[in-house]
């Protein structure tokens, strides 16, 4: 199980620098094409914007896991060990309720959006948002095993006590 | 509502939920207890202020940084810094500063600095005898020149939150982010003539043109990075963005032909990298968009509009009002969230009393700093501190006098404000 989980992650990795690389190289063409062959590219700009929204929230759950996110720990070091895990139980919950909601409020967008197009390329807008539910899939993945590691070693913690 | 918004994100800060998931959990809260508004109106808020193009430049620095950092530029700066400055008294302190700000046009962001100057230069300081705390307490501070000589992260942020220029919020920054640097250096210049720190009298060599020479051929790729920028924006070339994408390729090129010091094998892991970055900083931009349209939609703006009008008609006390309150708030809160929950608002009611939006932009941008550096909640002291291997209070014991000239330089800027307007006015006409 563990090692279908590394995969997931390496998998989910892989996607955000695939699309950190292809927004550098669209800029790139972008940049060559209007200074060198003197012509704007239509489309350009719009995949950037797209991509960036895909890999943020992508990596929103890559940042959760690997505990990268900013925050503020000088008050919560200073509590008891007890308060200091009700208060990891807490922010999983809180993780598990904000991905629940952005997956299921995106749905509704997405039934509207499907019938619009962008303005650049022309693709269907619903894809676009479809980033969100991926990302906040994948978020919520994640919060499950972080609430799962933390159950575990309450339970070995009691058996030990 | 609005009072009950903001009790929840302080306490939720406080007791260490990660911003972006505080500010999004009291943004969708909001969004659901509000009977009249439809939920999916949270998403569509979370997408669409991440749907702008200035907004772009943001990965683009992180990567183009974080490929230059990688390349062991940073030990390179602080050698050139060295052989600059090091002779004048205080000489490893002035070197933190100097070095901080060629960093700066290479990096946009103040931790980044703290973090890769003070690994170099905080070590070398103890050594010669610089108390811990000082030593930390001047890469802190000097490092806040970071985001306000460009290129500049906050600066993205500011620019693409407030729909102003983020070229022309670069080009304000240019003679305040010199000007802290010089404070700096004055501030240390005084400190080696009290009898509290007989560290700083020692002098160290002479000044030789022919070394700083030779080390600024080992750092022109840093020293040229924001002559690129800054010229392909002033020429019109390039936008902010478009100069990010340039700057990525420059320091590949640079990093993989000129200094050879690390091979493609490495690249994924600092993309990787920089994408967790950009998305820690673009994540709460990301859920701010909700909470800052839910917040005008309750009227906040105006509220805030209507004290501070009462407060006072003038708009420099306006704005002073304005920094002030931000301070304060910095001072126990992460600095970058109070920036980003405050942008829409501080922006509605400076264009309310007619302040230059750069002015303003600069103005803001340098209070996030300072309060970035004022304990007790103080990121970069933080960093610093566990860098300098010291303790925090010994840290705060030595800032006092840096953050008197931080809190001077932001002084003289709101006073004349041709400080910050004078560049962007003059080359861009904005």
């Amino acid at each position: 199980m563990e090692k279908t989980f590394r995969t997931i992650d390496r998998v989910f990795e892989i996607a955000i620098i695939a699309i950190f690389v292809m927004m550098v190289l669209v800029g790139g063409m972008q940049v060559f094409n209007r200074f060198v062959l003197n012509r704007s590219l239509s489309w350009s700009s719009e995949l950037q914007r797209y991509a960036h929204i895909w890999m943020v929230y992508l990596a929103i759950p890559v940042a959760y896991r690997r505990g990268r996110h900013i925050g503020m720990d000088v008050v919560k070091q200073r509590m008891s060990a007890p308060v200091q895990r009700f208060l990891a139980f807490f922010n999983h919950g809180l993780w598990i309720v904000l991905s629940v909601s952005i997956m299921l409020f995106t749905r509704r967008i997405m039934q509207v959006a499907v019938r619009q197009k962008s303005p650049g390329m022309g693709v269907r807008m619903d894809f676009v948002y479809l980033g969100l539910v991926v990302g906040s899939a994948y978020l919520l993945f994640v919060a499950l095993r972080k609430l799962g590691v933390e159950i575990r070693s309450v339970v070995s913690n009691k058996r030990e006590e | 509502m609005v009072v009950g918004i903001f009790v929840a994100l302080l306490l939720l800060i406080l007791i260490g939920t990660p911003v972006l998931l505080a500010i999004g959990a009291v943004a969708l809260a909001g969004v659901i207890i509000v009977p009249e508004l439809v939920t999916a109106i949270f998403p569509q808020k979370l997408f669409a202020i991440l749907d702008s193009f200035g907004l772009l430049a943001m990965p683009f620095f992180i990567l183009a940084g974080s490929i230059m950092s990688r390349g062991g530029i940073s030990k390179r700066l602080v050698e050139f810094a060295e052989t600059a400055v090091g002779h004048l008294r205080g000489g490893l302190a002035q070197s933190n500063v100097v070095a901080s700000m060629v960093f700066s046009g290479v990096s946009g962001s103040s931790t980044a600095d703290t973090a890769a100057i003070g690994s170099i230069l905080i070590p070398s300081m103890k050594e010669r005898g610089y108390k811990a705390g000082y030593a930390s307490a001047i890469t802190a501070t000097s490092s806040t020149i970071g985001p306000i000589i460009p290129p500049s992260m906050v600066m993205i942020i500011y620019g693409s939150m407030a729909g102003v220029s983020i070229g022309g919020l670069f080009l304000a920054g240019l003679i305040p982010g010199v000007l802290i640097g010089i404070g700096l250096m004055i501030a240390i210049y005084i400190q080696s003539f009290l009898p509290k720190y007989p560290e700083l009298r020692s002098t160290q060599g002479k000044l030789s043109l022919i070394r700083v020479l030779k080390s600024a051929r080992k750092v022109w790729v840093a020293l040229l990075a924001p002559v690129i920028i800054l010229g392909g924006i002033i020429s019109g070339v390039f936008t902010a963005t478009e100069a990010g994408v340039v700057t990525v390729f420059y320091a590949l090129i640079t990093t993989f032909f000129v200094y050879r010091t690390f091979s493609w094998r490495d690249m994924p892991d600092i993309i990787l990298d920089s994408a967790i970055t950009t998305c820690q900083v673009v994540g709460i931009i990301s859920v701010a968009g909700a909470l800052g349209w839910l917040l005008s939609y309750l009227n906040f703006n105006m509220q805030v509009l209507q004290f501070l009008s009462s407060v006072s008609t003038n708009p420099t006390i306006v704005l002073v009002t304005m920094l002030v309150i931000m301070l304060m708030l910095t001072m126990f809160v992460e600095s970058l969230a109070i920036l980003i929950i405050f942008v829409p608002v501080a922006v509605f009611v400076t264009s309310q009393f007619g302040l230059d939006p750069y002015y303003a932009g600069i103005c803001i941008v340098m209070a996030t700093q300072i309060g970035a550096t004022t304990p007790p909640v103080a990121v970069l002291l933080f960093v610093s501190t566990s860098i300098a291997e010291t303790t925090y209070d010994q840290t705060v014991h030595y800032v006092w006098p840096f953050l008197f000239t931080l809190l001077l330089v932001l002084l003289a800027v709101i006073l004349f404000p041709p400080l910050a307007t004078f560049i962007p006015s003059t080359l861009v006409g904005i």
